[in-house]
């Protein structure tokens, strides 16, 4: 079988902001770039090969020097000093003086970063970190071992400063880091393929402001208590949570105060979890009428109650979610809970002591979940994701060739396309998740409909559309599931889109490998292809 | 598809003074030559395979025994033998040691005597104290002084013509390894500093205007709040870099050199520079030059604070730690006799700070030169008025049984200099500007032609070019009612109606219009082909290609993920 013409994927990935890299191989065994165009107006997280979650848009690290390891090397010191691997601001005793540490001026007026340092000791004080006179924004302190983060807009260009916020403060930190918040760039996802897969996501909010700091308020705890952010989480570092049920017999929740909802509006809860001495969890949803609620088993990775899924994480976590569908609209302090589980109900005696660890809890509008969005104090949006504009006319042959992909989508009934075109429907070959579940349709020019409704579209399937005139083919999974002898030469295909070829239906799902060949292939080439 | 019928690089390269090689793949697999003229009328500098920078026109050693090991050549103030040792100086194990005396020399007539830039290398090795001084025969031509072990190099002319090694300050030491070669010109230069496959560096003249261009401990520089230490290994390999030192003031701590001459132009201003304890550097053309041009460059985060007055802040990557920084003045310079630049170190985007008495940055090769951008170093050893690389020039490949006029195809990969200059041509033609297939940068940014004349009618094409400084993929395919331009890939223009050339019309290619536009960039490759190719061809050989899909993702600055 020849070389395909283009090729994404199939364990080779490469993208930096704006653009994934397609290539072709030619007859020398040299690649060429094909860049696909890729556009989402924020960050997103996917899970990377490590098994990790992450934000795929951060910049280089600018701050220099920022674990201390060179002492007091590209820093000011005033009234602080380096305390245990980091450096303590502290200005007790000291009449209300100021104390503060101050880096060499990093970055670039009006961009954003990502600003993260740790506690490592507080006394309960707040930081302020200070751009110029009056330019500052508080971050508190509150539990050690923890990692602050929140998002910091250059204004002035002047360095930063950390400082004491009032009187009478003693804080250590360590590992301060400042990194561009990049975005468009394109998310390779590898929760679920080991090879990777282009993941492409429609437009998603957290809900919960507070995603990943379970006290205090907007959280609350009933009959159980929390350590913040001392744990390894599945994002590699130490920002997870221990919930610890009380010695009581009684309910052992964490919920959110007054989240509202829409009646009619499907919602999903999620939220990562890890057994601890305890091996249960339960999500319980208020809807405005009833409260339903989904238990999962935590050693097993298994549901074990009511309709939810459970999705695994690595090293012992678990992505717990359920969705629901508000009955009414309303307010409630009881729509997000988690709850811990002995295994026979999340009614029980307590010991004090046992618990489970919780991780970046979402509550999102959609009716399944979507990759994790972090929140640091306000609610948190992850824009649609579009890919296009991949390749060029002399990329494709009009009168004959295959599209193939391998791919799975979000939902089943996703209405999503993948299509080769001139920009219109005469010139045009797609594969489409049809809105009906499981069924999957080929289009070749404004005629040639195929299709199969045999294939849950959410399973990793392998889809080929052969075109020529006269002769087109549907194949999945290594079957000619229809066939079409009535289609017209094509012409002028010079793009591949991960849409209609209009724009719309955008494809929304993981792909793992899509190709385009310039010749219509043998029903051998083709079983050899799109055989699982 | 065929191997073109002309091919110059591609990774092939052989020069000699005045030529450069192409060469035929022919159908017998013997290859053939296809030989091409080249000019220089001056030296010139590259970077070589291994990234270092050198001078290319390097001739015969100079010096017999200068490693001082053939027996029984030498005697001491023995005249007639290779070495001709004075008082002090003895010369044994392969090396001429002096012992203090003071005033007195090793030295040798050359064999070569003429008045041709010459290059001087030598070692110093188990230095106590004093100076070595280096003459070319005594007298005032006092060409450089050493103070410390180690291997440096310099360019002079010896205008006595011998290599003289006197002693002064009371020097305890030993000099070996000594060499004089002439600097020859006309050598055509292939630059490695952007591809590992090497490209044909075509450059317009430049004159570099810093009279010590290495030699920062010249009082020529002044130093405020800073000092200078000699014998560093620099961007050239040699031990001839200097570490600029900051003082223990608060305050700015600086190189400056005033006096220079400018006329009405824009000015570039370039120097290396690597990490010392500081990463930063601020450069700035002051007096003459409009105010505010003032740069920082962070050699760590790799970035550019430019003045308002100051443009086209770069920071090239070089190896071993080393960044050449250059700018380039927003507005011409008022004509006069006192310019001034001034290199200070920097911290915390600021030249004014507490100083330590210790960090600071490695500096080499200081250059200023009339034009918007900056050209290949050109090494100033003490010419107040500058020094010139006078321009490449490189014409008359092939002949005419290596063309077919009736179709083909001419292919470059290729790059200008900068988006400044008139048209810059590479063309097949008989000669004349009658019949010709040219390809050149436009005056307009960004911007690739090419131009099929055929009997004085022209058949123009043009396409803008995402950045023509860095390196394209063009081919011009023609053929009867065919002329295509090609470009990374894709067809840009065509043109469907068109009487091609009568048979053995086309005869000579240039990279130039017949002598004038010259072209002024770098070439990677250059190819002819003898039939006009169908377009899976003309996309095979102008779509970049890579050996891997991690070098093409590199290259392309994607993120392997």
């Amino acid at each position: 079988m020849e070389n395909p013409s283009v090729n994404l994927g199939n364990g080779k990935w490469a993208t930096k902001s704006g653009s994934i890299l397609g290539s072709v191989v030619n007859e020398e065994n040299r690649y060429a770039a094909i860049p696909f165009d890729f556009s989402r107006a924020s960050s997103g997280t996917t899970v990377n090969r490590q098994g990790l979650i992450e934000l795929v848009d951060e910049g280089v690290e600018l701050v220099v020097n920022g674990d201390f390891s060179d002492g007091e090397d590209d820093w000011v010191f005033s009234n602080s000093s380096l305390n245990l691997s980091g450096a303590e601001i502290n200005n007790i005793g000291q009449s209300n003086a100021n104390s503060y540490i101050s880096s060499v001026n990093v970055g670039i007026l009006g961009l954003t970063y990502k600003f993260t340092y740790d506690v490592l000791e507080t006394n309960g004080k707040n930081l302020v970190v200070e751009q110029a006179s009056n330019v500052y924004l508080e971050t508190d302190t509150i539990g050690v071992n923890r990692e602050v983060v929140f998002e910091w807009t250059k204004t002035s260009s002047s360095s930063f400063t950390i400082k004491r916020y009032l009187a009478e403060t003693k804080v250590t930190i360590d590992n301060v880091r400042l990194q561009e918040v990049l975005e468009e760039y394109p998310r390779i996802d590898f929760s679920e393929y080991t090879d990777g897969a282009l993941l492409l996501e429609p437009q998603s909010t957290n809900i919960l402001n507070q995603s990943n700091y379970f006290e205090p308020s907007p959280w609350g705890n009933y009959e159980s208590s929390l350590i913040n952010n001392k744990y390894t989480s599945p994002s590699g570092d130490m920002s997870a949570s221990k919930l610890i049920e009380s010695n009581s017999l009684s309910i052992h929740r964490l919920s959110y105060s007054s989240v509202s909802i829409t009646a009619g509006q499907s919602y999903t809860l999620s939220v990562f979890a890890k057994k601890e001495s305890r091996d249960h969890l339960s999500l319980t949803n208020y809807d405005g009428g009833t409260d339903t609620t989904t238990w999962f088993d935590l050693s097993n990775g298994e549901v074990v109650g009511g309709i939810g899924s459970i999705k695994p994480m690595g090293d012992g976590w678990y992505r717990c979610s359920k969705s629901f569908t508000a009955a009414v609209t309303t307010t409630s302090n009881y729509v997000v809970q988690v709850m811990i589980g002995d295994g026979a109900s999340s009614y029980y005696q307590g010991d004090g002591v046992s618990g489970l660890y919780v991780y970046g809890a979402q509550l999102e509008a959609l009716p399944y979940a979507t990759s994790y969005i972090p929140t640091y104090g306000s609610i948190a949006t992850r824009a649609a994701e579009m890919c296009d504009n991949g390749g060029v006319v002399t990329d494709f042959n009009s009168n004959e060739g295959v599209l193939y992909v391998e791919a799975s989508t979000l939902v089943n009934g996703a209405d999503c396309r993948i299509t080769l075109s001139d920009g219109t429907i005469t010139n045009r070959v797609s594969i489409e998740w049809d809105i009906l579940a499981s069924t999957i349709k080929g289009f070749t020019g404004s005629n040639g409909n195929l299709v199969s409704s045999s294939y849950n579209q959410t399973d990793s399937l392998k889809i080929a559309v052969k075109f020529k005139e006269g002769d087109a083919a549907l194949w999945i999974n290594g079957i000619e599931v229809d066939t079409d002898t009535s289609t017209s030469i094509l012409s002028g295909i010079n793009t591949l889109e991960f849409s209609n070829y209009d724009g719309n239906k955008a494809f929304e799902g993981r792909l793992k490998d899509l190709r385009v060949y310039k010749k219509a292939l043998t029903d051998a080439e083709l079983i050899t292809l799109t055989t699982l | 598809m065929g191997k073109p019928n002309v091919n110059l690089g591609n990774n092939k390269w052989s020069t000699k003074s005045g030529g450069i090689l192409g060469y035929e793949d022919n159908i017998n697999k013997n290859v053939s030559p296809v030989e091409f003229d080249f000019s220089r009328a001056s030296s010139g500098t590259t970077v070589n395979r291994q990234g270092l920078i050198e001078l290319v026109d390097e001739g015969a050693e100079l010096v017999v025994d200068g490693n001082f090991l053939l027996t029984g050549t030498q005697a001491a103030s023995t005249a007639g033998t290779y070495w001709t040792t004075g008082a002090g100086w003895a010369i044994s194990n392969g090396k001429a040691t002096c012992d203090g005396t003071n005033g007195d020399a090793v030295q040798q007539p050359l064999s070569t005597v003429n008045t041709a830039l010459k290059q001087i290398t030598f070692t110093i090795s188990d230095y106590q104290s004093g100076k070595v001084r280096v003459y070319s025969g005594g007298g005032a031509d006092v060409l450089f002084e050493v103070t410390s072990n180690g291997t440096y190099t310099y360019t002079d002319f010896l205008i006595n013509n011998k290599i003289f090694i006197y002693s002064i300050e009371s020097f305890i030491g030993s000099i070996s390894n000594i060499s004089v070669k002439e600097v020859l010109e006309e050598y055509p230069r292939i630059d490695f500093s952007d591809d590992v496959n090497g490209a044909l560096l075509l450059e317009p003249q430049s004159t570099n205007l810093i009279k010590y261009s290495e030699g920062f401990s010249n009082s020529y520089w002044v130093k405020s709040g800073s000092n200078v230490v000699q014998g560093f290994a620099s961007p050239d390999g040699a031990l001839n870099a200097y570490k600029l030192v900051e003082g223990s003031n608060n305050g700015n701590h600086r190189l400056e050199v005033s006096g220079l001459t400018v006329v009405s132009s824009k000015y570039n201003v370039s120097i290396y520079v690597k990490s010392y304890g500081r990463d930063e550097v601020r450069v700035t053309l002051a007096n003459y030059f409009n105010s505010a041009t003032d740069v920082y460059f962070n050699l760590k985060t790799k970035s550019v604070i430019l003045g308002s007055e100051a443009e086209d802040g770069l920071i090239e990557v070089l190896s071993d730690g080393w960044f050449r920084c250059s700018f380039t003045s927003k507005s011409n310079a008022i004509a006069g006799g006192n310019a001034k630049l001034y290199i200070d170190t920097a911290l915390g985007g600021s030249n004014t700070y507490q100083g330590n008495g210790a960090s600071g940055v490695y500096i080499y090769g200081a250059q200023l030169e009339a034009l918007p951008y900056a050209t290949s170093y050109i090494p100033n050893y003490g010419n107040a008025s500058g020094v010139t690389r006078v321009a490449d020039t490189c014409n008359n490949g092939g002949q005419v049984g290596n063309f077919n006029s009736i179709e083909g195809v001419l292919y470059a990969d290729m790059a200008a200099l900068s988006n400044y200059g008139g048209l810059r041509l590479i063309q097949l033609s008989d000669g004349t500007d009658d019949n010709r297939v040219s390809l050149y940068f436009d005056v307009s940014a960004n911007t690739i032609y090419c131009n099929v004349v055929v009997s004085s009618s022209s058949n123009a094409l043009s396409f803008p070019l995402s950045d023509a400084t860095i390196y394209n993929k063009l081919a011009i395919a023609w053929k009867t009612d065919r002329i295509e331009f090609w470009i990374n890939g894709i067809k840009g223009a065509e043109d469907l109606v068109f009487t091609t050339f009568a048979a053995s019309t086309l005869n000579n290619l240039d990279f130039s219009l017949n002598g004038s536009y010259d072209f002024q960039g770098k070439i990677k490759d250059l190819r002819v082909y003898r039939t006009a190719l169908t377009d899976d061809e003309l996309v095979f050989i102008t779509r970049p290609s890579y050996s891997s899909y991690e070098s093409m993702s590199n290259s392309l600055e994607y993120k392997v993920i």
